[in-house]
């Protein structure tokens, strides 16, 4: 008896207690959600437009709001864990920052640590720039937890979308573009759950596009530093797209000249340290100011790929196979090609799907309505700058959200903007806007809750079996490369580990060998396997440490312990030496971002 | 464009960067925005003044259903019969359409043994008059049995809004016949099976809308559709029909000497029904008094009888195939004796059948109808009415749902009801279930009538309760289409294999077998075959190999 109340209990309708397949949940949930949100509005329309003009409670609240809602999700997706190697670089350099350095010295066995997007020589180094990774400082710093610096990312993105917002539209459209940010960009993103970033670059762009418009309708000093703040941030944080970032500050300011120099001298004092960072970071990891890490690893390793109207790079150092692999990778999406107008435009229009990120699929539909504005010629701007960047990151060959994120806020608005438009919808004399807008809006609201749910309950089978459905979201769940496992499993054993990674020979690109910022003082160190001999030597550079070998291709990787002049199966021994420069005269010309 | 748009729904190689669930999501915005603009300047307008015109209304809800199903047409045929229920109501047709209740047993009836089928004392279907007679109806109009099932549903559609009518308003009723229409038409099985469901629906809404018009106003011609929906309903579903009566005398109680007035023209128009179930069952049985059915339970021990009655028990050889029909048959009951204990088992397991005359966005209605039913005592009998159904078809062992078929309208009117209740707290959650509710029946018509494409395949494992029939029985088409390239009279045997499926038979025949282009016969053996062999000599005889995949047909050798 009392079966009837097991609702999901099988989704197959004639097994179900209630007669539901999972389309009929999914529809009832969408219905349930609607009316809810239609009874709510009638109730709350009011209080949350005056809500929407206390900018320091909106911005607390939409602060407190992706973190909160993320925490609550912890039971299913705990703390992401690292995965690809972008991850691990921004960790390294946040481990690096939260020693209170810029760079960490070569360690003697080096051959040993070789990976991915991390400098080895002049010293040991993530390739990336300074901001992520001091967002990651901070999250050690002060929560001893890295991804705390990614929430607080996220949280003051989230915030600064309303107070950026305030500027170019009404309070309560301002607070429903908060609102959006948080659905869009919040617990369920790619930006939240993993450590590559895209937050503290879409806050930064809420600093430059939000002081704008409010420098430009009454200038304060407050404004023109908020500015400031924004483009060393996003200096510190995205180098190569901050070009367009202060392009459009230009052109914002270009058809008043007077207030443009007043703002850039007040900016500058602000931006100006950002670039006596990166130069200092610049000397500390390179040894050239001038040279950034990215720069060094591209000569020495061909990775990172060069823009499209470059030529490939070519590799100055020995590369580890899973170097190698990454560097062919790298250079086939390149291309070997030059780049031509059709070229350029073909990969333009497949970049496209790419901005589904920034919108949710209801959201397409209220988009048209933003030509409504182009009357407006601050609207016509926004267009251009999301123009500007749209084409400016296409020079380069590959793409990912964050690249863009610094205009996130520009999409936002651009959402919301269009809302509005359509809000305004008129048929036969019938206002029905409003409604249209609503319904929009509820099922963005939907769209929301139900992959959130799906999040939370993310360990029935009911939600895996949803979740191959659920598009650009991602969200960390279990442990799909076993690292959590294997991790689990040294820190049960007492004393100091030394890990020696030895990959079968299917193995492609995903990379093992990863280490903090002081290796030597880490309780577990991961090393490759260069055969026992050479293994020997670290085996007795490290002799106080238990060793072990971990095969990552093993389903699931096996952690054993490591036998004494065990053999590696199936990799030869990596080169000792760095292989030749193949073409020295093919050397690459110097260009943004290369090395000098 | 749209199919390069369509082209992947990995959203990393999709154009837009839309997976499958996006588009769905999108497609769902797209047409709630679009429902929403077009509302209150063209829908609300146009609906509330159509809705007024009560014959344009009930026109334009008849052919609603029949003009969506036809246009499915080119993917989903004629529907060919599968289910041997369907056999035994195009059985009744055929046989009314020669102007008789019965047929006479055939000389070699042993070849033609199958199931729900009489042969002794004479050849006839098991089954009630009524959905044989509209079957029989279609035949006659257009040469397709089927065509009887969507004038059912035709009528049930457009009385439906003629039913609400007496319940709410015009606009709420005409949003009642649209959800009938939605629920019950193009996609339903009631409209792509010969099962019925429909006709007893459509007489329900006579029933149940002729009530509150009479207690309002005594009418002549309320009374006589009252009395005709309680004759359409006798001759389709008899048991279900005492709770019919009952759910009537029940809403008449409080209004007695009203009830006494039009109590002799309702019996009026019910007692030729009666009149000719008792002359049928004089016809097939022998006597007055047997129900066909009654008899097949006799004779052949299905089907089932109620929780409460003993089982039947077979008194005829049964063929390999009815015997473990009946054994399946009694094994719908759970435990051999009904205890109070299994009979709610029975009615809770049952709720899920419900699914069906509800779109899982009005299950949002049914409490809001509930919190209607504290405050109209009308709306509170329609609830006991419900329940004295479900409480009195549970006494059956199994459960189909054109057994409910009777207050399918009921079941409108709590959709209909608790929407209106909705929309008097927010008028605008009211719209959203019901563009909801047009949406689904949108989408997944769209997705039957592009049901070639890879999205829509990948999407019918999801649908839920609709049934329509995508050139299936596959095996059936397949052999039908073989027999009609042979020119001439034929005469197949059916052979089974020790593996065959039991309720996958095959031999089936037409009221008067003699002069049927197809004999279906049983294959007993070459010495009992040669008997019918000879008895239809200028016959080609052929076999069919039932369990090969696919059937195979060839010249019968003895």
């Amino acid at each position: 008896m009392f079966y009837l109340f097991r609702l999901f209990y099988s989704f197959l309708p004639l097994h179900n207690p209630i007669g539901f397949g999972a389309a009929d949940f999914i529809e009832i949930a969408l219905a349930l959600l609607l009316v809810w949100a239609a009874l709510a509005w009638q109730k709350c329309e009011e209080p949350v437009n005056r809500l929407a003009s206390k900018t320091a409670w909106c911005m607390l609240i939409l602060a407190a709001l992706p973190v909160a809602l993320r925490l609550a999700m912890l039971h299913t997706s705990p703390i992401p864990t690292a995965l690809g190697a972008d991850d691990f670089s921004y960790l390294l350099l946040g481990d690096t920052l939260s020693h209170f350095r810029l760079t960490n010295p070569t360690h003697p066995m080096h051959r040993f640590f070789e990976t991915l997007f991390v400098l080895q020589e002049p010293s040991y180094s993530s390739i990336y720039p300074l901001g992520p990774g001091a967002a990651l400082a901070f999250g050690k710093l002060v929560f001893r937890q890295p991804w705390a610096g990614i929430a607080v990312s996220m949280a003051a993105f989230t915030s600064l979308c309303y107070w950026m917002l305030r500027a170019w539209t009404k309070p309560g459209w301002a607070l429903l573009g908060g609102v959006l940010a948080v659905i869009e960009f919040g617990p369920l993103s790619h930006w939240m759950n993993t450590y590559w970033g895209g937050a503290l670059a879409a806050a930064a762009g809420c600093l430059v596009f939000g002081s704008m418009p409010r420098l430009k309708r009454h200038w304060r000093t407050r404004d023109a530093i908020f500015l400031g703040l924004g483009l060393a941030i996003h200096v510190l944080t995205r180098p190569f797209e901050t070009i367009f970032l202060a392009l459009s500050v230009l052109l914002f300011f270009a058809p008043e000249r007077r207030m443009l120099l007043k703002t850039a001298s007040i900016a500058a004092i602000v931006v100006l340290p950002a670039l006596g960072l990166i130069a200092l970071h610049d000397k500390r990891v390179t040894g050239s100011w001038t040279t950034l890490p990215y720069a060094l690893c591209r000569y020495q390793y061909g990775v990172p790929s060069t823009f499209v109207f470059q030529p490939n790079p070519v590799p100055h150092r020995g590369l580890t196979r899973e170097q190698r692999i990454s560097y062919d990778v790298q250079s086939f999406v390149h291309g070997d090609r030059s780049e031509t107008f059709a070229s350029f435009f073909e990969r333009l229009a497949g970049r496209v799907r790419f901005y589904r990120f920034f919108f949710l699929p209801p959201l397409y539909l209220a988009l048209p309505a933003f030509f409504w504005s182009f009357r407006n010629p601050r609207m016509r701007y926004v267009f251009l700058i999301l123009l500007l960047f749209f084409v400016g990151t296409n020079i380069y060959g590959y793409f990912y959200a964050h690249y863009v994120a610094g205009v996130t806020c520009l999409f936002i608005l651009v959402t919301v903007v269009s809302l509005e438009q359509l809000s305004r919808l008129r048929i036969a004399n019938h206002l029905v806007g409003p409604e249209a807008v609503r319904v929009i809006l509820f099922l963005c609201g939907a769209h929301f809750i139900f992959w959130y749910g799906v999040q939370v309950a993310s360990n029935h089978d009911f939600s895996k079996d949803l979740e191959q459905y659920e598009t650009w979201d991602e969200v960390n769940h279990g442990d799909p490369d076993g690292r959590i496992a294997v991790n689990a499993q040294l820190a049960q054993v007492p004393g100091k580990q030394l890990v020696f990674v030895r990959y079968w020979l299917k193995h492609t690109v995903t990379e093992w060998v990863y280490n903090g910022a002081d290796i030597d003082g880490q309780k577990v160190v991961f090393a490759r396997d260069l055969g026992a001999e050479e293994d020997e030597t670290l085996r007795n550079y490290y002799g106080d440490r238990t060793a072990w070998l971990l095969e990552p291709d093993a389903a699931p990787p096996k952690l054993t312990p490591y036998r004494e002049l065990a053999r590696p199966l199936t990799i030869p021994a990596q080169p000792a030496e760095p292989e030749p420069n193949p073409n020295p005269v093919q050397r690459p010309k110097l260009h943004f971002e290369d090395v000098k | 464009m749209l199919s390069y748009l369509l082209s992947t729904f990995d959203p990393v190689r999709n154009p837009i960067g839309f997976g499958a669930s996006d588009y769905i999501e999108f497609t769902i915005a797209l047409l709630l925005v679009g429902l929403v603009v077009a509302w209150r300047p063209i829908i609300e307008p146009f609906g509330r003044r159509f809705s007024l015109r009560t014959r344009w209304c009930m026109l334009a809800l008849a052919i609603l259903p029949v003009a969506l199903r036809l246009i499915l047409l080119a993917h989903h045929p004629v529907p060919t019969p599968d289910i041997y229920d369907e056999f035994g109501h195009l059985f009744v047709a055929d046989t009314l359409r020669h102007f008789r209740l019965a047929n006479p047993t055939h000389s070699l009836h042993r070849f033609f043994e199958t199931f729900f089928i009489l042969q002794e004392p004479t050849y006839s279907s098991i089954y009630p008059l009524g959905q044989g007679v509209m079957l029989a109806i279609g035949r006659a109009i257009s040469g397709y049995p089927w065509v009887g099932v969507m004038l059912s549903t035709a009528a049930f559609a457009a009385l439906s809004y003629w039913m609400l009518r007496g319940w709410t308003t015009p606009a709420w009723a005409l949003a009642g016949g649209v959800l009938a229409v939605i629920e019950f038409g193009p996609l339903n099985q009631w409209m792509n099976s010969y099962w019925g469901g429909t006709l007893a629906a459509a007489a329900g809404c006579l029933v149940f809308g002729a009530l509150p018009r009479l207690v309002d106003k005594v009418r002549t011609r309320d009374a006589l559709i009252m009395g005709a929906g309680l004759a359409i309903h006798i001759l389709t579903r008899p048991y279900e029909s005492i709770f019919l009566a009952i759910g009537v005398i029940l809403f008449l109680i409080p209004h007695a000497k009203r009830a006494m007035r039009t109590a002799p023209i309702v019996l009026l128009a019910v007692l030729p029904a009666i009149g000719v179930t008792l002359l049928q069952n004089k016809s097939v049985t022998g006597r007055w008094m047997t129900l066909p059915y009654q008899l097949s339970q006799v004779q052949y021990g299905v089907p089932a009888s109620l929780t409460f009655q003993p089982d039947p028990i077979p008194h005829r050889d049964l063929t390999p195939q009815q015997q473990l029909e009946y054994k399946s048959q009694m094994a719908f009951r759970t435990s051999d004796r009904e205890t109070l204990q299994s009979y709610l088992l029975r009615l809770e397991y049952r709720v899920r059948y419900y699914r069906f005359f509800f779109l899982a966005p009005l299950f949002l209605a049914i409490p809001a109808f509930c919190f209607a039913a504290f405050h109209n005592r009308r709306f509170g009998w329609v609830l006991l009415t419900l329940l004295l159904f479900a409480l009195g078809i549970n006494f059956f062992p199994a459960l189909q749902t054109h057994y409910l078929g009777g207050v399918a309208c009921l079941f409108v009117l709590m959709s209909v009801a608790g929407l209106q209740q909705i929309s008097r707290w927010n008028p605008e959650a009211a719209r959203l279930v019901l563009f909801l509710c047009i949406i689904h029946f949108g989408f997944w018509y769209v997705i039957h009538l592009n049901d070639q494409d890879d999205f829509a395949l990948a999407m019918m494992r999801y649908e839920t309760w609709d049934s329509i029939n995508h050139r299936n029985p596959e095996r059936r088409i397949f052999v039908n289409e073989k027999l009609a390239e042979i020119p001439g009279q034929l005469l197949v045997f059916v052979h089974y294999s020790p593996r065959h499926i039991f309720q996958e038979e095959w031999v089936y025949n037409e009221a008067s077998i003699d002069s049927a282009r197809i004999v279906w016969a049983r294959d007993l053996g070459a010495e009992e075959n040669e008997k019918l062999r000879a008895l239809y000599p200028g016959r080609e005889v052929l076999l069919l190999e039932a369990d090969a995949r696919p059937p195979e047909l060839s010249a019968y050798e003895h």
